[in-house]
This record gives structure tokens, sequence and C-alpha cells, in this order.
């Protein structure tokens, strides 16, 4: 009996929320009447279902104690306009937008992402093992597929190898380099291209491999190219590897309140205790996360004036 | 699946309820033609935006479902079909983050490839021109009409692992009321 009406009592207490809910009296029964369900009642982006709603989520997190809602930008230069705009004060982002962000509205990386035990990544180019291409000297006259334009792994970088290999300087240059050059829309399609054979190579992220189909990966050339064997079953190999690249990172506005970003930050480096890695999958899938080093992308910013990105 | 039409949704509907596989097949098969069509023509309309190369990855989305027939009973015109398509996403233009990276779009380029795609899909995924066929796959209607026999191979999605045996991160759907 005494346990019924403990539980009650936190049935009908906001305290046991984050402030906000705290804030405006909201407590398990202004939803559930008696524990019945209130079909009508649906907050979207926090509810997953009419009737109830995620409080775990952020909107209820202790830890940040204000409401957030999340949107999904198409790519990352909608991203850097939602900052710019105001739309949007936390944004997840890669190397080569956050430059971009910094120089234009002085943005901040917060955390980095963790890959296999490092906040950082290569650009590869990626051909098919039957090809016969070995080197990056043999893509002459070939079709290159790179993922996007302003992708920092998926065609900066790995475009970068081709100049430093003096095999050309712009991009005037790997138009009479290259048989065709496209831009197929992402990791995924460069990579599918590549291996459909529709174009000779891909260049992409160190692990655009996983983007490849069961069949088509048949043991794939990343990360296990110590192991001889298995490298010769795969259907794709590497022949060329960027230097690192700082891995993509959750960027704020300047101007967002200090203790909130100290909050942030915090509360994306919980999720790399054991009792919460399995909450990463939802964002974004990485190993963890680190606080971000600023100094770690001054060979993006190099990079990004290089190719006319930054003056 | 935003671009299906009342006449659409009623057709598929009418199938299910029916339990009609061959008219659920038209229908779908309908519904995804015109579905790469018009995100096709909403692309063309903004071109040089985000917009269009949003449209352009609907669209590509799409066509996944005829894909696997195509590569396995037209393998010349799967080519000409994925040259296209990076042709027309190298076409689509940008605007780059806040004009960094600015390309201009390459309509005629974009229009070439469009109609490479629209010509195809239109001949062979119209559900009016597809006769009556024993195995419901998406092989072109061509290709079946030829009596080539055709084995689509059972695939799993590009970036599938098998291994990997882990409960998806649960989604949370935004239903309007």
């Amino acid at each position: 009996m005494p346990l019924v009406a403990y539980g009650d009592m936190l049935f009908d207490s906001p305290q046991i929320f984050g402030g906000p809910a705290r804030d405006l009296g909201i407590s398990c029964s202004t939803c559930h009447n008696r524990s019945d369900v209130d079909r009508d009642f649906f907050i979207p982006g926090f509810s997953s279902r009419a009737g109830g709603m995620n409080v775990d989520g952020s909107f209820f997190n202790p830890m940040l104690n204000v409401p957030v809602q999340g949107f999904g930008a198409f790519d990352h230069a909608a991203d850097v306009e939602a900052l710019r705009n105001g739309d949007a004060d936390i944004s997840f982002m890669g190397a080569l937008p956050f430059v971009l962000a910094e120089a234009q509205i002085g943005a901040e990386p917060l955390v980095s992402k963790v890959y296999r035990d490092y906040p950082s990544y290569a650009g590869r180019i990626f051909v098919r093992r039957d090809s016969g291409i070995k080197t990056l000297a043999d893509l002459k006259g070939r079709d290159i597929a790179f993922a996007d334009p302003v992708s920092e792994s998926g065609y900066l970088y790995p475009f970068d190898l081709f100049v430093k290999d003096g095999l050309f300087t712009g991009t005037q240059g790997a138009a009479e380099f290259f048989g065709n050059s496209f831009f197929a829309g992402g990791y995924q399609q460069a990579m599918q291209a590549m291996a459909n054979g529709l174009v000779d190579a891909a260049g992409a992220s160190q692990y655009a491999d996983m983007l490849l189909s069961p069949e088509q990966q048949s043991n794939r050339a990343t990360e296990q190219q110590s192991n001889r064997a298995t490298e010769q079953q795969s259907k794709i190999k590497v022949i060329g590897e960027s230097v690192q690249i700082p891995s993509h990172a959750i960027i704020a506005l300047p101007d967002l309140a200090a203790e909130m970003k100290v909050r942030f930050t915090d509360m994306m480096l919980t999720l790399n205790a054991p009792e919460n890695r399995h909450f990463l999958a939802y964002i974004y899938g990485p190993d963890g996360y680190v606080v971000a080093d600023v100094a770690a992308y001054d060979r993006v910013r190099d990079m990004a004036r290089k190719y006319g990105f930054l003056e | 699946m935003s671009k299906m039409s009342d006449a659409e949704a009623s057709a598929i509907t009418s199938a299910v309820e029916n339990r009609d596989l061959h008219a659920r097949f038209m229908a779908a098969t309908d519904v995804v033609e015109n579905g790469v069509l018009q995100f096709l023509t909403a692309a063309n309309d903004a071109l040089g935006t985000a917009d269009a190369a949003q449209n352009i990855a609907r669209a590509e989305a799409l066509y996944r479902a005829f894909s696997d027939g195509i590569k396995a009973g037209d393998r010349a015109g799967f080519r000409t079909l994925g040259r296209a398509w990076l042709i027309l996403n190298s076409a689509v233009g940008s605007a780059g983050p806040s004009q960094s990276g600015a390309r201009d779009p390459d309509r005629e380029a974009f229009a070439e490839a469009r109609e490479v795609i629209e010509t195809y899909l239109r001949d062979d995924f119209t559900a009016a021109n597809i006769a009556p066929r024993a195995k419901l796959t998406s092989v072109p209607e061509t290709i079946v009409q030829s009596g080539a026999q055709v084995n689509v191979p059972v695939s799993l999605p590009p970036g599938s692992d098998i291994a990997d045996q882990r409960e998806f991160p649960r989604l949370v759907l935004q239903w309007p009321r």
C-alpha cells in the first residue's frame, strides 16, 4: 500500500521531470488521467505515437533543462544556412562545412565523433579489383564519381591526392585528366556507381565501403588490409588514401550561452559511458564522442583556401 | 510516396483488399514510376537550389525499386540509366554553403539525362503497357516480352550488414493530426 501511494504521488508530481516540465506543472497524470491514455495527446517530435511522449528525451533531460527540437537537413549547406539564419543553435556537420561556418558566422566545434578509436578518418580512391587499375595515374582518361562537391572526404581530399601526385592541378586539369568526373550525390551513390561498373573509381570516405551491398562487399578491403587472403577475396581495393581528416563534429553558434555549451558537451560525453553507449546508435552511430580540438582543423582550413572555399 | 494521388492510393487499397496480386503489382509499379517522374519534374523546376538535389535523391530512391530488375534483365540499359543518374546529380547545381563552392546547374545535360530516364520508365514501367506476367518482378517489360528468362537475384539494400542483428534505432514518427 505505501508503494502504491508513493507511485500515485510520483504520478502526480512534476518534480520527477526536468525544469521546463516542472515550470509548466506537467506530470504523468497531465497526459494520463489515472493511467488512462489520452489518444488526442501528441507532441510532434516528442511523441512516438498518439497518447505518449518520450520522457527520457532532451525535453525532460535534467542535463539540459531546455526544450530541444531536432531537424534533419538535407545537406551541409542547409546546416550552415540554418545556423546563419538562427534557425538552429547546434548542428552536426563535417570538417569542411564547419570551417566555412566558422569563417562566416564564427561557429565553434564542441565535440567530435570517434571512429574506430580516432576522431579522424581519411578519404580514399576505390576501384574494382578486376579493373586492372593499380595507381592514380592509371585513371587517366577513365571515369570517376565523387560523392558531393562540398565534401571533404567525398571530394576535396581524394581530389587532392591526384594534385599531390602531380597528375593535374585545378578543376580544369581534372577535366582534362579524367574521361568523365561526376558528383554522384553521396558516398553510397559514388560507391555503387564504381561497384556496378558505371565508373572506374570512386572518391569517398574510408568507411564508404560499408555502403556497398553485402554481395559487393564480400570481405571489405578496408580495416582488413593486413589480412592478405581477405584482401584478395575483396571485390574492391583502395589505390589512394588521404591524410587524416578531423571527424564530423557537433558545432554551436558563438552566441549560444557558454553554460549551455558546457552542459551540451558534458551530456554528449556521457554517451561514452558503458551504460549509455547503446544510445550512440541513435545519434549518427559513431563509436563515441570527444571534446573537439580546434587546432585539428588547421589543415582543413588550408585545404579550403587551396581550393577556393575560403579566402 | 508523398506524390501518390488519391486514384493511385485507391488502386493499391482496392488491390490489397481484393488480394489481387497482379493488380497490386500494377498499381505499385505505376505509383513508383509516377513518383520518379514527378520528383524529376520538381528537381528540374528547382535547378540550382538545394531542393533540386533533394528531389533527385528522392527520385533515385524510388528508382531503386526497379534497378535490380533492370540490372538483371537489361545490363546495357542499367548502365545507360546509371550514367544518366550520375549526370543528373552532377548537373543539378548548388548554391553551396553560403555561396562557398557554389556550382551553376547544367540545364542542357540535366534535360538530356532526364529524357533518358523518363523514356525508359515510360516504355518499360507504365502499368498500362505491361502485359500479365508470371513472375511479378521488376524486369523491364521489353525484356519480358522478348521471352528472355531472367532471374532477379535476391538482394539486400546497399549498406546492409547481415551480421549486424542489432535492433534498429527507434524511429519517432511525426504523424500530422
